[in-house]
């Protein structure tokens, strides 16, 4: 079984209810969800639309044609005309839908049902118990999700009264004709998390005990979850004044010895880069996880984009060593947070996690049995009196002391300087500091992450993509399932794991699919190894390219059309 | 060299000291080490984070824990080291074109946090290192580098600001009386909360205006003045001419790190602690 389901409401119809309700209810029944969602910029109003997708098989692609499409608002069904195949069966109320699509649209009012019962807010509740018998959920297992969400048991009750309602509504003759073919998934501890939460609880695996951070979407969901885990977790997250302020304070807890991080956007970044080279020459640690929107400037605030690799990868002033990361999925994201604290600790150097709005709001179920733990390690030393900071070492990586622990005199300094971290304009000094921190790139690289390849042994194609993109690309491909075109998908977008190489050169054709204008990571790739591609499947509006569409622009570049 | 003792640097690049023969900032060091040692501190026992600034060197010319950062960044570097360290002694060090400039927002917002740290702004009254330029505080009519005709600005009155948004400890002091000004530091130091010393500094090359004659003939060291009185802190904060010196206002409150609750229960550093995996896994298992 594999239906996707999409709701289209207003903002502050509160569909975010059905979404958390019914991905719970459905993990709980043992089928694999997939969710995400597409909003705008506003509180109130607008159209937006959720994706609910459900499998007995882990079906982890943004499908772009809906098998039930549920309208919520009379500005639905023009919003997601582009979600409706021929097999799309259309919910909503009479006035909501047009002659064309007449044929497949099936009349129902939660809104009036729920008005019935007293209030219009279990208009959501009265859905949730219609979808749930369309699916034959188990109702203590329904029960049990309304419970954990709403927890006053008043409030528990009347939301009970309003499934009831909906499931009911169900069994009228109206919708005889939907029979599904209901399957279950191989029964796994599987734990339902969002990208915000993989990133999150990656951070917490890797030991992260301080975020500083400025709100700005879609990195915001990082920071609201951890701070709701500062009772259970040792902890502390703190809201600054600005996003200069954020990455500094990061800064500072770093040399202090605490693993910290910052949560942002590229607007936000844009004023951390003063920062992010303070970092840099004082050889402090750094951990900025970057959500990308379309930019430039404020652009689009709730949308999505794969846009700011350049930023990070050209940021701040001066040359100095960086890792760049892009995690692939979710459970990647919590593999590739611990990573990105490793490196930045063991490296002295700053650490990017690359996600972005689409990769946020994503909720599947994951397999708990993989998500993977690095042991954190400690890299911090008790200092001996006549402490060095900056002290010259073959790899360039000096021992990082902290204030307080040991006898030494720790310090740090923005400026450049000696061993001992005091300020110098010595020539030969500024040159052999330059080339320490330099030298450092090699260890990183030494350690790059290598991307994944999935695809024949000999091919002609190569697809080349990285984050967010990777799941749908490989579903894409899946449908096409040809036996000459493989995928190389990366999750370190710098410096380079150069086992990509092998792919690189062999491949006749290479494509690109990135969410950007300009193909920033087949730039990169150009950069580095003088390879360039053929061909770049790109898209720049804001909106997470579907499997589907996938599917048909890369048949296309293959037919070479 | 100096009476700096065990806080007198050891480094061979310390020695080089930067600043002008006369400058303000070399008794304002002897009174930041005199007020070390009245509160028995010793250099491991305390970190500075300066800014940028001929202020801001000054972690290199003092033994103790120090980052020379970036211009006007102290504030929230410091905030962060005592939020994850608060067994440490945190200060914030730099200019007035640091703290009230460039770092503006910086030290509104710290005052709201309130951490327990202290702040020392060198207040010279002019852009030192970058030679010559006004500065937030430099006086109306003064001419610069870059204020050919006149500065018409009107000066900040960080004090009367500070007090405003109730800051838990607000000082000044002028450095041509390191005793008073050593007294004022140790009792900031030793208040629990962000406290703010502003120093004034003269800059003997830059700043013709507001010399050591200037200030001894401008100031005056406020007596009978009760500092947990704000309105009497603000109408004292007030005076132009004489400037008054002293604790302007003080306001017991609970600090930044004492509201967090990873201290609740476990008072060691953060960076002591070890990952929670197992809780991390059983937490993601039961809950998700
Ligand atoms: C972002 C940034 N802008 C400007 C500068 C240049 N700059 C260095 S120090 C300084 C002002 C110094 O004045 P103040 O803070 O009062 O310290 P003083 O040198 O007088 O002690 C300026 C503008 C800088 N280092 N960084
Ligand atoms: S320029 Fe002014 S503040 Fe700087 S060292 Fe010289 S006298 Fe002191």
């Amino acid at each position: 079984m594999d239906y996707t389901i999409v709701l289209t409401a207003a903002a502050g119809q509160g569909v975010e209810t059905i979404e958390t309700l019914l991905s719970k209810a459905f993990k709980d029944s043992n089928f694999f969800v997939f969710s995400d969602k597409e909003y705008m910029s506003r509180v109130r109003g607008g159209v937006n639309s959720t994706t609910i997708r459900v499998s007995s098989k882990e079906n982890k692609g943004y499908k772009q044609f809906a098998d039930f499409l549920f309208l919520f608002t009379k500005q639905a069904l023009e919003h997601s005309k582009n979600r409706i195949s021929d097999n799309t069966i259309i919910f909503g109320e009479n006035d909501f839908i047009t002659d064309e699509y007449k044929s497949q649209f099936l009349e129902v009012d939660f809104l009036k049902i729920a008005k019935d019962l007293e209030s219009a807010v279990f208009a959501n509740t009265v859905a949730f118990g219609f979808i749930s018998a369309m699916f034959k959920i188990d109702t203590d297992t329904a029960y049990k999700a309304i419970k954990n969400h709403f927890l006053a048991p008043d409030v528990v009750q009347k939301n009970i009264t309003a499934y009831n309602e909906g499931y009911k509504l169900f069994q009228d003759n109206t919708y005889k004709s939907i029979k599904l073919n209901i399957e279950k998934i191989a029964e796994k501890r599987y734990a339902l998390l969002s990208g915000s939460q993989a990133v999150a609880f990656g951070a917490l695996s890797a030991n992260a005990k301080f975020l500083s951070f400025y709100p700005m979407s879609p990195s915001t969901d990082v920071a609201i979850f951890l701070a709701h885990q500062m009772d259970k977790f040792d902890i502390v997250v703190e809201q600054f004044e600005d996003e200069i302020a954020s990455v500094n304070a990061a800064i500072g807890a770093w040399f202090g010895g605490t693993r910290s991080f910052v949560t942002t956007s590229g607007g936000g970044y844009a004023l951390m880069e003063e920062g992010v080279s303070l970092a840099a020459m004082s050889e402090t640690p750094l951990v900025v996880h970057l959500a990308q929107r379309p930019a430039p400037a404020t652009g689009l605030p709730t949308r999505t984009s794969q846009s700011d690799l350049n930023l990070v990868l050209y940021s701040s002033h001066g040359d100095f060593p960086r890792a760049i990361f892009s995690p692939r999925n979710l459970e990647d994201a919590f593999f590739v947070m611990q990573k990105a604290f490793d490196i930045a600790d063991k490296h002295q150097c700053v650490s990017y996690i690359l996600t972005d709005q689409f990769f946020m709001s994503m909720m599947y179920n994951v397999d708990t049995s993989h998500l993977e733990f690095i042991e954190p390690q400690n890299y911090i030393i008790q200092t001996p009196t006549d402490y060095k900071r900056y002290e010259f070492t073959k790899n360039g990586v000096s021992k990082r002391g902290a204030p307080g622990f040991g006898s030494g005199i720790v310090v740090a300094n923005g400026n450049e300087h000696d061993e001992y971290g005091d300020i110098t304009e010595d020539e030969e000094l500024t040159k052999l500091m330059l080339e320490k921190r330099m030298q450092k790139l090699n260890g990183i690289k030494s350690e790059a992450l290598e991307p994944l390849y999935i695809g024949p042994e000999t091919f002609k194609n190569l697809v080349v993509c990285y984050g967010s993109l990777y799941e749908n690309i490989k579903e894409a491909l899946e449908l096409l399932g040809l036996d000459d075109t493989g995928l190389l998908a990366y999750s370190q977008l710098y410096p380079l794991n150069d086992k990509g190489l092998d792919y690189l050169t062999k491949a006749q054709n290479l494509i690109f699919v990135e969410q950007n204008f300009s193909g920033q990571f087949a730039q990169l790739i150009w950069r580095e190894y003088g390879i360039k591609t053929n061909q770049l499947i790109n898209k720049y509006t804001g909106r997470q390219f579907f499997v589907e569409e996938l599917k048909e622009r890369l048949q296309n570049a293959l037919e070479g059309k | 060299m100096s009476n700096l003792g065990e806080f007198e640097p050891k480094r061979p690049d310390s020695f080089d000291v930067s600043w002008c023969p006369g400058c303000g900032n070399f008794p304002l060091r002897d009174a930041l080490a005199l007020a070390f040692k009245k509160l028995e501190l010793k250099p491991t026992d305390i970190a500075i984070i300066s800014g940028i600034g001929q202020a801001a060197k000054i972690v290199h010319y003092i033994n103790t824990h120090g980052f020379h950062t970036l211009h006007g960044r102290a504030i929230p570097i410091a905030t962060a080291l005592k939020a994850s360290n608060p067994e440490l002694v945190v200060i914030a060090e730099g200019g007035d074109g640091d703290m009230y400039s460039e770092g503006g927002n910086h030290f509104l917002h710290g005052i709201r946090r309130n951490a327990n740290i202290t702040v020392i702004i060198h207040n010279n009254q002019i852009y030192g290192l970058t030679k010559g330029q006004g500065s937030p505080t430099t006086m109306i009519g003064q001419h610069t580098t870059t204020q050919p005709f006149g500065v018409f600005e009107e000066p900040l009155n960080a004090i009367a600001l500070a007090i405003t948004l109730n800051a838990s400890f607000v000082a000044r002091g002028y450095v041509g009386n390191i005793q008073h000004t050593a007294e004022i530091l140790a009792q900031a130091i030793n208040h629990k909360g962000f406290s703010i010393v502003e120093l004034f500094q003269p800059c003997v090359s830059f700043n013709k205006v507001n010399t050591y004659q200037w200030y001894s003939q401008h100031t005056y060291i406020m007596q009978n003045h009760n500092p947990k009185d704000k309105m009497q802190a603000l109408q004292k904060a007030l005076e132009n001419d004489p400037l008054p010196l002293g604790i302007f206002y003080i306001n017991e409150k609970i600090p930044f790190e004492e509201y967090l609750i990873a201290y609740k229960e476990d008072k060691k550093p953060l960076y002591k602690r070890s990952a929670q995996t197992e809780k991390i896994k059983r937490f993601i298992e039961d809950n998700f």
